[in-house]
């Protein structure tokens, strides 16, 4: 069976060669990174199409079934999850190969970024409730690691991300330790199971227990103060692996609780749509007042991220399959839309970074006259972004909508639209100010060509050409993202 | 005919928008300085497609050809198609674009970012031709927004403050406008499935206007109200003086054909095709539109006899000229819906004419007040004679293509049974008169003043530079043609006849 060697793979060759870029010395780092990089994308994305042929996949690691074994499975979000791993940490490698400035001339990067590989991907094809906590583990640690490359102004931001992930964590654990009281399995369809023929099982204290774990973890509003300093403060080659995939890693496993394992909660429901709206709003009005570029992209995440979590409340008593899959393929892809833009907007800010030695709006003025591949990725990734056509966040949006207008949510589409405003508005800004003619206002330094060599300068606007251009046939990815979608709630 | 020069029929909306996508594409990728490979690329693409439309233009006018599809959505297709309606858009746009480049290489001779400005101007055409081609409500609102998006660098162009203040302005109105027009387009979809346009309009829609009103009115407030921003629909129309920063080749092309035109080529498509004049009768939403579209022709004018900048002066007469396209749709009867298309294509050739003399008068004298223009005629008689032609055709003056357009809007009227029209079109004419009657006067009947004489412009005396007179002269003498010939076979008078036509027959 192919599933049984691939599925595993996904996790075991992004973590061997994490251990060997350790041993590595001199320029063999970079080259091990690199080819560690690339053998890591091979198993993902045979993953993602074995799925998108053949549809949901499942292994039992050494034919132990659970309770006693472990299982490793891939439905559609893994595959288009584990297929977005592949190609952001891919690019983030080309980048970061590229000049060793862009994680400051750090050994470690290396070795963590390919743990963080090795976490996600975990994370993506467990169907363990515990291996799950471990792979969200790895992924903090490594993320936290990464954060604190950038220096000593780093340092502070890493350190709250590190407890505040592992508060997260610890609710986490809670909801498990509580899911497994209930059930005694750890295996979510077997829990899932369980709980779906018990009436009287009372989900709500797990379920609350693992929303504020994982809500810290992916900086759901109000829990997301700890996310812009460690991303803006992060080198230029690891807020893209941040904000473009770490924060997916908490929702995920919350999408798994929901659906598969706990099933809807109307009032947590509620919570979540409150916690999303705000997001979207608060977190596009703080990105409107910032002054500085990777702070404005930080806060966009938090703002994204509300886009996300929307898909709790909107599915909620939705029994009509096309309208469900409609409903959750539009978050998908807006995941997916954000995760590459997001990524190419980070690279493009550490581009301009790096040139201008600031990331200050004040410091960038008119440096796409000479960055013109940098800005034309920021204009295409804020398109997409912004969710304006033609672009993969377009056409997520449109789902979502056309989804909320035929179940009469109305409040959707108002805060959707408010969101898509919010988000133009700030990601203007520092387009504008590229733009403007740098001699209308105070004289700037030109900024330094030498500090980007050919190959990191055309990086994010590959990111960005592949997510408008997926804008243009998004039929394929909206299918393959909700393969083996569970048909309801089960409670 | 299967085939058009060996391409099959079905893909030529994809050759003709690949052939504006590829030019930009490989402009932006020329570096700064390689002006004979851009002015190249620029031309032949230009031409070329010019070439298509016409070889085209007969073929359409027998029968619409076959669309192309492309799976975008699950349960929503990409559809381009090319009807009678796109192709009068599109010739215009192919036409101008060819124009406007010439005056454009002209114009920013000299000048920094060439290159993107001439790459975004190719994609603000390569979005026109999409929206023209455009054969449902989603593949329109792609093109609409890609045009909003690739116009604001061109706004922008000059980078100073006062320009990305406008631009900004300019892209709020828009975003926002496109919003609107996106919720209509999703509740339409949500309520009937994809709309794909059919002459006369779509039975689905036709089906929900009858089971449920209240909602089809409101999408259509919806759809009317996104299109109106960029057709500059008072109250609407508040970004469209202020874009005047952008460069005259932009002004020119933003006020024929692309931005305000999309949005007037749009509620076109929205009255005829979604909609149908019947059904949207049946609604009772004609009447406002037409009263909205009436107002606005009136206060358009209002507000440009008061501007003494001249381009100011002609930009709010885009707001009032543009109107009468929608007025003539809203009039809904056959001779109206011919008058408010043939007017999409006349106010074009004519309006380009203007901004374009509007650009050579800055670039030669750097004069751009309308009462620094006495005497102007004897410097640059060419010039003022375009301008002329022109403003008179505005007017409504014979032959010039305007009166054409007024002619049918005012039998439309008459159709329509709603004879105040008529007054406001012979009120909107006498105040064209006055603001453009007396620019015409200084210039040709005063003696020069200061700036006419001191002529401190670019080029010394005499004449602007070719590469900006002849396409002003181009275009003046085709608002002229269309006027002279307009029962000529492939006049966009005779398109616009067979459109209402089979729009009112249906």
């Amino acid at each position: 069976m192919t599933a049984d060697l691939l599925l595993p793979a996904t996790v075991l060759v992004p973590l061997t060669l994490a251990c060997l870029s350790v041993l590595a010395r001199g320029h063999a780092v970079a080259v091990v990174g690199l080819v560690g990089t690339a053998l890591s994308a091979l198993p993902a994305v045979a993953v993602a199409v074995l799925v998108a042929v053949d549809g949901p996949v499942r292994h039992e690691l050494a034919g132990w079934s659970p309770p006693l074994g472990i299982a490793l499975r891939a439905d559609g979000l893994s595959a288009v999850l584990l297929a977005l791993t592949a190609v952001v940490g891919t690019a983030t490698a080309v980048y970061a190969a590229a000049r060793t400035t862009t994680y400051d001339d750090h050994r470690g990067f290396w070795p963590l970024a390919l743990l963080l590989w090795a976490g996600m991907a975990a994370v993506l094809v467990g169907a363990d409730l515990f291996n799950t906590y471990v792979a969200l583990e790895v992924v903090t640690l490594a993320a936290v690691g990464l954060v604190a490359l950038g220096g000593r102004a780093s340092w502070g931001p890493a350190l709250r991300y590190l407890l505040v992930a592992v508060l997260g964590s610890m609710f986490y654990l809670l909801a498990v330790a509580a899911i497994y009281g209930m059930t005694g399995t750890l295996d979510m369809a077997q829990a899932g199971a369980v709980i779906a023929a018990d009436p009287t099982a009372d989900t709500r204290w797990p379920m609350g227990l693992a929303v504020v774990g994982l809500g810290l973890k992916s900086a759901l509003l109000p829990l997301h103060a700890w996310l812009p300093p460690a991303h803006a403060s992060a080198p230029a080659a690891v807020s893209p692996l941040l904000s473009g995939l770490v924060v997916k890693a908490g929702f995920v496993v919350l999408v798994r609780l929901w659906f598969e394992v706990l099933g809807p909660d109307p009032a947590v429901a509620v919570l979540l749509a409150c916690a999303a709206a705000a997001a979207v709003l608060v977190g596009g009005v703080l990105a409107l007042v910032q002054s500085s570029l990777k702070r404005i992209v930080a806060y966009s995440t938090v703002a994204q991220i509300g886009y996300l979590f929307l898909l709790f409340p909107v599915t909620l008593g939705v029994e009509d399959p096309d309208l469900r899959a409609s409903l959750v393929s539009g978050v998908l892809l807006l995941l997916l839309a954000h995760g590459l833009a997001k990524a190419s907007l980070f690279l493009a800010a550490g581009s301009l970074q790096l040139a201008a030695g600031s990331d200050q709006l004040a410091e960038i003025v008119g440096a796409a006259r000479q960055l013109r591949s940098t800005t034309a990725a920021m204009m295409l990734a804020s398109i997409s972004l912004a969710g304006l056509p033609i672009s993969l966040g377009f056409s997520g949006k449109w789902l979502l909508l056309t989804g909320a207008v035929q179940t009469g949510q109305w409040w959707v589409v108002v805060l959707v639209v408010a969101g898509t405003l919010l988000s133009a508005a700030y990601l203007l800004r520092p387009l504008a100010t590229v733009l403007l003619a740098s001699d209308t206002t105070h004289e700037v330094e030109p900024v330094d060509l030498h500090a980007l060599p050919p190959g990191l300068r055309h990086v994010p606007l590959v990111l960005a050409l592949l997510v408008v251009l997926l804008g243009l046939n998004a039929e394929w990815l909206a299918t393959l993202s909700v393969t083996g979608l569970p048909a309801g709630g089960a409670p | 005919m299967t085939h058009l020069l060996g391409i099959p029929l079905h893909l030529l909306p994809l050759v003709l928008l690949g052939l504006s996508l590829l030019a930009g594409v490989i402009i932006f990728l020329l570096p700064e300085r390689a002006k004979v490979a851009r002015t190249t690329v620029n031309l032949t693409a230009a031409i070329a497609k010019v070439v298509l439309l016409a070889l085209l233009l007969p073929v359409v006018l027998e029968e619409d050809l076959p669309a192309w599809r492309s799976p975008l959505l699950p349960g929503v297709e990409l559809v381009l198609r090319i009807d009678t309606l796109s192709l009068v858009f599109a010739s215009l746009s192919a036409v101008l674009w060819l124009v406007t480049t010439v005056y454009a290489i002209g114009y920013l001779e000299g000048r920094p970012n060439r290159s993107r400005f001439f790459g975004f101007f190719s994609l603000c055409v390569t979005a026109t031709v999409g929206i023209s081609f455009a054969g449902n409500l989603v593949t329109f609102l792609l093109f609409y927004e890609m045009l909003t998006l690739v116009t604001y660098p061109l706004v922008a162009h000059y980078g100073t403050v006062a320009a990305l203040k406008a631009a900004r302005l300019y892209l709020i109105y828009a975003l926002t406008g496109g919003l609107v027009l996106l919720v209509g387009i999703v509740w339409l979809t949500a309520m009937v499935g994809p709309v794909e346009f059919r002459a006369g309009g779509v039975p689905a829609v036709a089906a929900l206007a009858e089971a449920d009103p209240v909602a089809a009115t409101w999408i259509f407030v919806l759809l009317i109200g996104g299109l109106g921003v960029k057709a500059a629909l008072v109250p609407l129309h508040g970004w469209l003086p202020r874009a005047m920063v952008a460069p005259a080749p932009v002004s020119a092309l933003l006020h024929a054909v692309a931005v305000v035109k999309a949005g007037a080529f749009g509620i076109a498509r929205v009255l005829e095709d979604v909609y149908g004049p019947r059904v949207a009768e049946d609604l009772g939403v004609l009447l406002p539109l037409l009263v909205l579209a009436c107002g606005t022709v009136v206060y358009g004018s209002v507000r440009a006899l008061a501007q003494d900048d001249l381009k100011a002066r002609l930009a709010y007469s885009t707001v009032s000229q543009v109107s009468y396209v929608t007025l003539g749709l809203a009039l809904a009867t056959s001779a109206g819906i011919t008058g408010g298309i043939v007017h999409l294509v006349h106010q074009g050739l004519m309006k380009i004419t203007l901004f374009f003399c509007a650009g050579l008068f800055a670039e030669a004298l750097g004069v751009t007040k309308v009462s620094q223009l006495a005497g102007m005629a004897r410097r640059m008689p060419v010039s003022a004679t375009a301008f002329t032609v022109a403003g008179l055709g505005m007017m409504g003056i014979p032959p010039v293509a305007g009166f054409v357009s007024k002619w049918y809007l005012g039998l439309g009227a008459l159709e329509a049974d709603q004879p105040w029209v008529v007054a406001v079109l012979l009120s909107s004419a006498l105040l064209n008169a006055l603001y453009f009657l007396p620019v015409i006067y200084v210039m040709w009947f005063r003696e020069p003043g200061e700036p006419v004489l001191a002529g401190q412009g670019h080029h010394g005396r005499g004449e602007a530079p070719l590469t900006l007179l002849v396409p002003a002269v181009t275009t003046a003498s085709l608002a002229l043609a269309a006027g002279l010939l307009a029962a000529a076979p492939f006049s966009p008078l005779a398109a616009a006849q067979v459109i209402a036509e089979r729009v009112v027959t249906r």
